[in-house]
């Protein structure tokens, strides 16, 4: 058996006395989309954060067989893990162009003396910011401050910003939240582009239609514990999936 | 002990106003100090000292007001005074940016002192008859003769302190003023006003300030500045005692005021003890300890700031401009008188230290209060470098600025693990601990004589400010300056264009989003910090060169406060934000202009800076230059 790409083992996360997460195994293969869902509080976006170090976690995260667990969220970015915010988390000032370099270029401190030396610089185009702005139909909007716009487009530039890192794998965080339908349809056909580039995608996401229908496994998560995981249609017909999301079973009574 | 309790009272009345607002006022020892000048003026000549520009000086009350009549007056209008402060500047700020709150407030200390100036002229408080208050007789206490007025004014502190703890624990007002502070939206359901307790905290606040430095003025020497930064250990105290606890602010405002005293009687006894400025200096570096080791010391308060940073736009034009600008400033020193000179020089300087603000504030908006501190250090270090070393110019000048680029990031590693105003008050500690131990460290500034320049040479060419049988000052000396200026705002311009500034923007905007998209949030900041501290280095060692004569009370902290001032004024975010502060600052480009319209105008010109920066922060916070832009887009 192959190393997954993203090996999860008993990944926990308390806060204060709350158990958050408790003890989730999770693995996302190389190529695949793997979907995340359950009820609001059941430990998601925690989750996301334990994985990419921005919430302080118990239990193991391995990424291309590497360990990640002392790295800081910089650093495992740039081994190559990418995530998206729930509220977009968009640079507001800068240009959507701008955002992607921001992920793409990662300056040190060699760039800040030939940035300082270069006050007329051509801005060069950079493939790693082009591509995404193509394949997320993004190029009519590249020059346009990040606070000017629309919802849907800041989703979609939440996740170009993320692409233009050129990750192995990317967590995106509700992308699909106060979307249209018709959106809605497109980020599918967009989701499934990302894993034809090469990229593996962690979906987390309420719109259960939605991960059903383009993940290759999706986990379920309840009480800050997996329930259920398996291949799509295995996980919809699940009691437990559905106890989860109504309460009791059907024909019970409380 | 006298010192102590004037420091306590304050604390009590920034405490009183974080809890009503979320705001660190740094004017609150300015406003106390105005309305302890105005006391003693009515209680000398019965005329009352109005705090506006515009109205009348002075209003005559009574002919011989009692102490009584006097104080009662004083706090009435300390307490019209806040309540106005607050709603027209705080209240509409509620939702602003840390920088918008500290920059205001700033520019309200500005204005009250420059307000001292205007109404008391060079003579500062040697004006006024200072008369005790309370009752000075000298009494025995411990085998020591002390002035009964300083148990009074402790005695006042304390009573003070339970007055507040009670009326914060046990009455329905401070449990509302509580209330209003963890969550405005909650307070507002249940039909509480915020505003209502926004004023009364903010009067009664004003009120102890007024009261503690009126009180206080006989024991601690009254004058515009250096009462009004009484501030910055008040807020050590209300920070220490997380901006909530009034027995913590005094406990630690008293002890502040032990130490200090009691640090000088050591000097005095042991000769060995270093002869610098220990006496300011170790308050704040405990402070400075118990900042970064514990962590955020403010409350957070429920609710996020809703409005957005000043703008940075693209410099794109910025790098042509700085060359006609250049070429402008060289042609004038080149025609002009020398006042034209002399001031186009002072503005070239100021423009250069201005670059340092946009480029941490601006760009990675990061708060520094101590861009002079490391001017200082640069300056002081060249000087060492060129006597003791033989360092020519302009190796001389850059080795000093390495050295403040490195005490920048020195300051800057510890300093970046906190944030906004935390990050404000940890700067103007460390400005203080820098000015305090490091400028009155003999062997490296030289002493009280000041340290002597050696003048810059070119390739044998002495482009000194002055020299023997020519003008001062002279036009060889301004280029090098603007030579300097435009090569610093070029490469300014090239940072905020390239990867480095789009990172550091990105920092700033937000810090979790950087750090996901790879950038290294500690690693951007702290490289900030050195390039502005470098800059900084630089403007230092010009302004060395201009006075000649070097002392430390050319980098002290308020002109850093006023500094930041300008810059935030013209437009923080942007280099040509910079330029323009140059222009602005007090004698530069405009104070010549203004004296030259009609003599003495520049004498409003602070406290109009003060007034102005107050209306930016509120109304247009993207700056002068960062408005222009806007309009220019639409």
């Amino acid at each position: 058996m192959t190393t997954p790409l993203l090996d999860v083992r008993g990944l926990t996360v308390r806060y204060g006395g709350v158990v958050a997460l408790d003890g989730v195994d999770l693995e996302v293969g190389a190529g695949s989309l793997v979907g995340l869902i359950g009820p609001n509080g059941a430990g998601k976006t925690t989750f996301i954060d334990a994985v990419t170090g921005f919430a302080r976690a118990a239990g193991t995260v391995a990424f291309e067989g590497r360990s990640l667990d002392t790295l800081s969220p910089h650093a495992r970015a740039r081994a190559g893990l990418a995530r998206t915010f729930q509220g977009g988390a968009l640079f507001e000032d800068l240009s959507v162009e701008d955002q992607l370099r921001v992920a793409a270029e990662r300056p040190g401190v060699r760039d800040l003396l030939t940035d300082a030396c270069k006050p007329w610089r051509r801005v060069r185009r950079n493939e790693r910011v082009e591509q995404p702005l193509e394949l997320l139909g993004l190029d009519h909007c590249r020059s346009t401050p990040a606070r000017e716009l629309p919802h849907g487009t800041r989703r979609l530039v939440g996740i170009a910003r993320a692409l233009a890192a050129a990750p192995r794998l990317v967590l995106l965080d509700e992308p699909a939240a106060g979307l249209d339908p018709a959106d809605r349809a497109r980020l599918g056909d967009h989701l499934r582009a990302i894993v034809a580039h090469g990229a593996s995608v962690l979906l987390v996401d309420h719109d259960v239609d939605l991960v059903f229908s383009v993940c290759d496994v999706v986990y379920v998560l309840d009480f800050g514990a997996v329930i259920v995981h398996g291949p799509p249609g295995a996980v919809r017909i699940h009691p437990a999936l559905v106890e989860a999301y109504l309460g009791t079973a059907v024909g019970e009574e409380p | 002990m006298g010192g102590g309790s004037v420091i306590a009272i304050l604390a009590l009345g920034v405490v009183l106003t974080y809890k009503a607002s979320g705001t660190v006022n740094f004017a609150h020892a300015a406003l106390g100090m105005y309305v302890a000048f105005a006391f003693y003026e009515l209680r000398a000549t019965g005329e009352l000292v109005l705090p506006l520009l515009g109205l009348p000086d002075r209003v005559a009350i009574v002919d011989r007001p009692t102490v009584f009549t006097a104080m009662v007056t004083c706090l009435a209008l300390a307490a019209a005074l806040g309540a106005l402060i607050y709603g027209l500047v705080f209240r509409p700020l509620r939702r602003a940016p840390a920088l918008a709150r500290v920059v205001a407030s700033l520019g309200l200390l500005l204005y009250f002192i420059a307000l001292i100036d205007l109404r008391f002229g060079a003579r500062g408080a040697t004006a006024l008859v200072i008369r005790n208050v309370l009752d000075a007789t000298v009494v025995d206490f411990a085998g020591a003769s002390v002035p009964l007025d300083r148990f009074l004014l402790l005695a006042v502190a304390l009573v003070l302190t339970g007055v507040l703890w009670l009326a914060y624990r046990y009455t329905r007002f401070g449990l509302a003023t509580r209330a209003t502070a963890e969550h405005e939206e909650g307070a507002i359901q249940i039909g509480l006003s915020p505003d209502a307790y926004g004023v009364a905290n903010w009067a009664l606040a004003s009120m102890l300030a007024a009261l503690a430095i009126i009180l206080a003025a006989p024991v601690v020497r009254l004058d515009p500045a250096g009462t009004s930064l009484l501030i910055v250990p008040a807020v050590a105290a209300a920070l220490v005692a997380r901006f909530n606890s009034f027995v913590v602010a005094t406990a630690v405002g008293l002890a502040i005021g032990m130490a200090q005293s009691e640090i000088l009687n050591l000097q005095a006894d042991h000769a060995w003890l270093p002869e610098i400025g220990l006496q300011q200096g170790v308050p704040f570096l405990v402070i400075l300890l118990t900042l970064l080791v514990g962590g955020s010391r403010l409350p957070h308060r429920g609710r996020p700031p809703t409005r957005s940073l000043p703008e940075s736009p693209d410099p794109r034009w910025t790098g042509v401009g700085v060359l006609v600008v250049g070429g402008i400033a060289v042609s004038g020193l080149l025609v002009l008188d020398g006042d034209w000179r002399l001031g186009i020089i002072i503005s070239t300087i100021t423009a250069v230290l201005a670059l340092s603000v946009v480029v941490v504030t601006g760009f990675v908006g990061q708060i520094s209060l101590a861009p002079y501190a490391f001017a200082g250090v640069a300056a002081f270090a060249m000087v060492r470098f060129a006597n003791d070393a033989g360092f020519g110019f302009p190796f001389d000048a850059l080795a000093g600025a390495a050295v403040a680029t490195t005490v920048g990031v020195l300051v800057a590693i510890p300093a970046v693990r906190v944030r906004g105003l935390d990050l404000a008050i940890a700067t103007l500690a460390a400005a203080v601990v820098i000015e305090e131990l490091i400028f009155k460290w003999t062997w490296f500034t030289g002493g009280a004589a000041g340290s002597r320049v050696p003048p810059p040479e070119l390739f044998g060419i002495d482009v000194g400010i002055a020299a023997r049988g020519t003008d001062y000052p002279r036009a060889a000396f301004g280029i090098v300056c603007i030579v300097v200026l435009v090569v610093c705002t070029l490469a300014v311009v090239g940072l905020r264009r390239g990867a480095t500034g789009r990172a550091w923007l990105a920092v700033r905007a937000d810090e979790r989003a950087a750090a996901a998209a790879g950038i290294n949030v500690v690693g951007a900041k702290i490289s900030a910090f050195g390039v502005s501290a470098f800059l900084a280095g630089i403007g230092g060692t010009l302004l060395a060169y201009e006075r000649q004569i070097l002392s430390p009370s050319s980098f002290a902290v308020l002109a850093s406060l006023t500094l930041l001032a300008f810059t935030y004024l013209s437009g923080i975010a942007a280099p040509a934000g910079a330029l323009l502060a140059g222009v602005l600052a007090s004698g530069g480009i405009l104070t010549v202009a203004l004296d030259r319209i009609d003599d003495g105008a520049s004498r409003y010109q602070l406290a109009t800076a003060g007034l102005a920066l107050v209306a930016a922060a509120v109304l247009f916070p993207n700056g002068i230059v960062g408005s222009l832009a806007r309009i220019r887009r639409r």
